[in-house]
């Protein structure tokens, strides 16, 4: 739990929610959006215990639950009954056991790791059905005593007729109930579920936390620890994705993907097109899409790097010489924002589903001719 | 968990209750009075601006003991089973949980019954869009002729979906949003029965982050009143909210206006820090340009801004820093950062310092007359046409900052020694005895690699790019280098303006000299002119050939067709 002290309780996001509790004027509904593996999940689960917390603390003045009680223990092991969990599954043809299994094993995947992004191969949503499902089981008589949380997890994948279900429950709940709903952005869902819900932000984790918890919770190395919670922007969750899919062909290929970006500069345009046809001709499109979110992580880098002349800024550590070598290409921003702006059109060209290989050439070409006309 | 949140604590009771929707409740009123009452009604609009609670207050005014009435009671029992949701004769429907057709035939079943202690036997149904189409053709005969003691009342925030055919059978009332002013006065007032001590400002900053929602702005005002124990400041608000410090926005307005791009990076850098949302931030920004854009197009027009005295002129004082066309250009950036936000995917530091960046470095924009106007003041003699590209930028620039324009004159009316232009900058910025010393030839050659390092350290891709040069020169103080023909990209990268002022300055404080440069191609050099004649010859040897053959000529016959153009497939 040592964990929960630097990660939860010491975020303003936390201290919302204690100073409600203290001042026992806690909402019916909250949203609590931030990036995901940003800790949404457990500032989620640590409010829920501190409703039903036999014996709760104040540190600081600011509240929190033993994690030792009955009920803490039960909840934190997400195996509580006033404690209802929604998360969004793939389409289950109306069979009731198979929508449980998901939700059973994504709930596995949260206790084991509730940082951890919960992923599908298959399109995820909250269907309708489970929404009524949630609407009845509230309808039933509860434990006295306890107050009730349902939790809708990544809310976004709502649908909106499911979402303009929920409405008349998400604004009057009922008698000891509170309604968490956790997304990315607010945006993400209906202006009448914002409307009745008290935002609050996750904030993105400090990158030395983050280091600390990869090393204490993982056999991460320290070089490791230190690139991925630079790299994952905030979310231990994808840094611990990084992680776990970490080996040798992940290393390599930011090395393939790095290497490919320093050949624009190099290179001549013919040189760096065979390079990419050689690299990229039997890969997947989810490859490609990490190569472009690199590279663009990548001009970021280069881009302030120039400005600011400042290592600390540098996210892609293990690229940081490169990068300081590439910076000295850019004498002006203007560089780094056209780079900037081809890359992303080319991942919205890319999730239109358009060719690959000719996006990316058109790609290489347009990049090259942008480096060119700045150094003439 | 006995609170009650203050948007149902204080859901207004009676017609005079709702706030800024005059326009409705009187019409309603009105209605009520005049015994003109409807068969059904749709309201509609944005979130949290009444639609339900005014369907329940006229529910209420019909089947009041006393009604129906212009304003209910709200003692009388219907009144208060109306509140609490318990009433037999108002039914209150929620259309996305029954949206089938099946749903709509119980209702049809069930109009025929007479109301047990009221007046009228009311159906609300809330977000009627997410009615199916047969549910909504289903409806149709009872919602025309119902019977006469039946009466619909219809809510919804997207109209749009709603069929022609049910509009025109209802009368329609649109809610608008309510305007800051409207909301900081109905904040104030529960703010006061909750005896929370706020601050105007703080009020009225809560009433903008709501959007117009009097919902929204009830849910705020409970978050802050949660998380602030005690007076609640501006600033405590901010902090609660995770709003943007109106201070922040005035600081990356200067950032932009001085293109401090660094400060820009920082301020990004804080805005992360302080848990800000990147969508609130572009949001505040848009405000923030948008005051100036007003006050830039008038100072005086203070009347259409929501700003106090003191901020008015702190926001003067930085319009008088851009034109109208600069803040329309920084606000098309922001709205492409907020586009970017919303539909990208990129990572949002990305974007916010992608964009910031991009705003420091946006050239002040100059009227088409302006330009004429110098034109005028300054004719153009002649444009050299052996100009280089870096000449062709230079004139680029120039025509966006007049004060700086330098047009090329012929030769014969130059001024003497051709020296870059940046020597009077440099000179300028020294004092005639700052550097006493004269630099000879070998005084230079000798110091040169000491002085490359020295300058490797300060800036090392120029540094190796001046590392290509020959001294060719010295002559009063204007140093002669000369590039390899190869070398015409490296000749074009330290003659830009930065790049060259950097080096003259470096070079007169290491050789403690007062000195210009002047950078000059090996005359074995291929120039781009030479390369473009060149090309151009080909062509001309290229049409001739093509208007020359017979075979062109018959198939041009053939065809019936013309030459439009000529190209060379490689």
């Amino acid at each position: 739990m040592n964990h929960l002290d630097k990660l939860i309780y010491t975020s303003k996001a936390w201290n919302i929610l204690s100073g409600a509790y203290k001042q026992k004027k806690t909402s019916s509904t909250y949203l609590l959006y931030g990036k995901e593996g940003s800790g949404r999940w457990l500032h989620a689960i640590a409010f829920t215990a501190l409703f039903n917390c036999e014996d709760v603390k104040e540190v600081d003045s600011v509240f929190r639950p033993c994690g030792s009680c009955r009920n803490c223990m039960n909840i934190f092991n997400l195996n509580f009954d006033a404690l209802k969990i929604v998360v969004p599954i793939p389409p289950h043809e109306n069979k009731l056991d198979k929508a449980i299994d998901f939700t059973l094993e994504a709930i596995q995947t949260k206790k084991a790791e509730p940082f951890a992004l919960l992923t599908s191969a298959k399109t995820t949503n909250i269907p309708i059905s489970l929404a009524r499902e949630i609407k009845k089981s509230l309808a039933l008589r509860h434990d006295k005593g306890q107050i009730r949380v349902v939790l809708f997890y990544k809310m976004e994948q709502m649908r909106g007729a499911s979402a303009d279900a929920l409405l008349k429950m998400i604004e009057e709940p009922p008698e000891d109930t509170v309604i968490i709903l956790i997304a990315d952005k607010p945006d993400s869902l209906l202006p009448t579920i914002q409307s009745r819900s008290q935002k609050i932000k996750i904030p993105r984790l400090a990158s030395e936390d983050m280091k600390e918890y990869l090393l204490e919770n993982g056999d991460a190395t320290e070089h490791l620890a230190s690139l991925f919670s630079k790299i994952s922007e905030g979310s231990l969750g994808q840094a611990i994705a990084m992680l776990e899919s970490h080996g040798d062909d992940e290393n390599n290929q930011r090395a393939i993907f790095c290497m490919l970006f320093k050949s624009l500069f190099h290179d001549s345009g013919a040189d760096t097109l065979s390079q990419m046809n050689e690299y990229l001709t039997l890969r997947d499109r989810s490859e490609t899409f990490a190569m472009l979110n690199l590279w663009q992580m990548l001009v970021r880098d280069v881009g302030n790097f120039a400005v600011t002349r400042d290592e600390n800024e540098i996210f892609n550590i293990d690229f940081s010489a490169d990068i300081q070598q590439i910076a000295g290409y850019f004498h002006s921003s203007e560089l780094a924002l056209q780079m900037a702006e081809t890359i992303k059109i080319t991942l919205a060209d890319l999730e239109r589903n358009v060719h690959i290989q000719g996006a990316l050439m058109a790609l290489g070409l347009k990049l090259k001719a942008q480096i060119s006309s700045m150094q003439n | 968990m006995s609170y009650v949140v203050f948007a149902r604590k204080y859901r207004p009771m009676s017609f005079d209750d709702v706030v800024a929707q005059e326009h409705v409740t009187k019409t309603l009123q009105n209605g009520i009075k005049n015994d003109r009452i409807g068969q059904g009604y749709l309201f509609c609009g944005p979130r949290g601006t009444g639609k339900t609670t005014t369907a329940r207050i006229l529910a209420k005014a019909i089947n009041c003991a006393d009604g129906p009435a212009v304003n209910p009671c709200g003692k009388c029992d219907a009144c208060e089973e109306i509140t609490k949701g318990v009433s037999l004769d108002v039914l209150e429907i929620d259309a996305a949980s029954n949206t089938g057709v099946d749903d709509i035939r119980t209702i049809r079943e069930n109009v025929r019954y007479m109301p047990t202690s009221g007046h009228k036997r009311i159906y609300i149904i809330d977000e009627i869009h997410r009615l199916s189409a047969s549910a909504f053709d289903a409806l149709l005969k009872t919602l025309e002729e119902p019977p006469p003691h039946v009466m619909f009342i219809f809510a919804t925030t997207e109209p749009l979906k709603v069929p022609e055919t049910i509009l025109s059978r209802t009368q329609r009332f649109d809610f608008k949003l309510v305007s800051i002013d409207d909301l900081a006065k109905h904040l104030k007032m529960i703010a006061g029965k909750e005896k929370l001590d706020i601050s105007e400002s703080a009020l009225r900053l809560v009433a903008r982050k709501a959007n117009g929602s009097v919902r929204d702005s009830l849910s705020l005002l409970d978050q802050i009143a949660a998380f602030a124990d005690g007076a609640v400041s501006e600033e405590k608000v901010i902090e609660a909210l995770g709003l943007v410090d109106k201070q922040l926005l005035f600081d990356f307005v200067n950032a932009i206006s001085n293109k401090e791009k660094l400060t820009t990076l920082q301020i990004i850098k804080t805005i992360f820090e302080n848990g800000v949302d990147s969508k609130d931030f572009v949001a505040e920004l848009m405000e923030h340009l948008r005051i100036l854009l007003v006050l830039t197009t008038d100072k005086s027009a203070s009347e259409l801004l929501n700003v106090s005295a003191d901020d008015l002129t702190e926001y003067q004082k930085q319009a008088e820093n851009y034109s109208v066309g600069d803040i329309i250009r920084l606000m098309k950036i922001g709205s492409s950062m907020n586009n970017d936000l919303k539909f990208s995917g990129l990572d949002e530091r990305l974007i916010l310092e992608m964009n910031a960046v991009k705003m420091a470095e946006i050239e002040s924009t100059v009227k088409f007359e302006q330009v004429l106007a110098y034109l005028k003041r300054n004719p153009v003699h002649n444009v050299s046409t052996a100009s280089t590209s870096s000449n062709q930028a230079e004139k680029k620039k120039s025509i966006i900052n007049p004060p700086k324009v330098t047009f090329v004159k012929p030769q014969a009316e130059q001024a003497p020694p051709p020296t870059h232009q940046h020597e009077t900058n440099s000179e300028a910025s020294h004092k005639p005895d700052e550097f006493p010393n004269r630099v000879t030839l070998p005084m230079l050659q000798t110091g040169w690699k000491k002085f490359l390092s020295a300058f490797h350290k300060k800036r090392p891709m120029l540094a190796s790019q001046l590392g290509l040069v020959q001294i060719n020169d010295v002559t009063n103080s204007v140093v002669q280098f000369t590039y390899p023909a190869s070398g015409e990209n490296s000749k074009l990268i330290v003659e830009k303006n930065d790049n060259i002022n950097l080096i003259t300055e470096s070079m007169s404080e290491h050789f403690q000299a007062k000195l210009s440069i002047k950078f000059t191609l090996d005359k074995n050099n291929t120039s781009s002119q030479q390369r473009t004649d060149e090309k151009e010859n080909a062509n001309e040897k290229l049409n001739e050939l093509v208007s020359n053959s017979s075979r062109i000529k018959n198939l041009i016959e053939k065809v019936e067709g013309t030459v439009i153009g000529i190209k060379k497939v490689t």
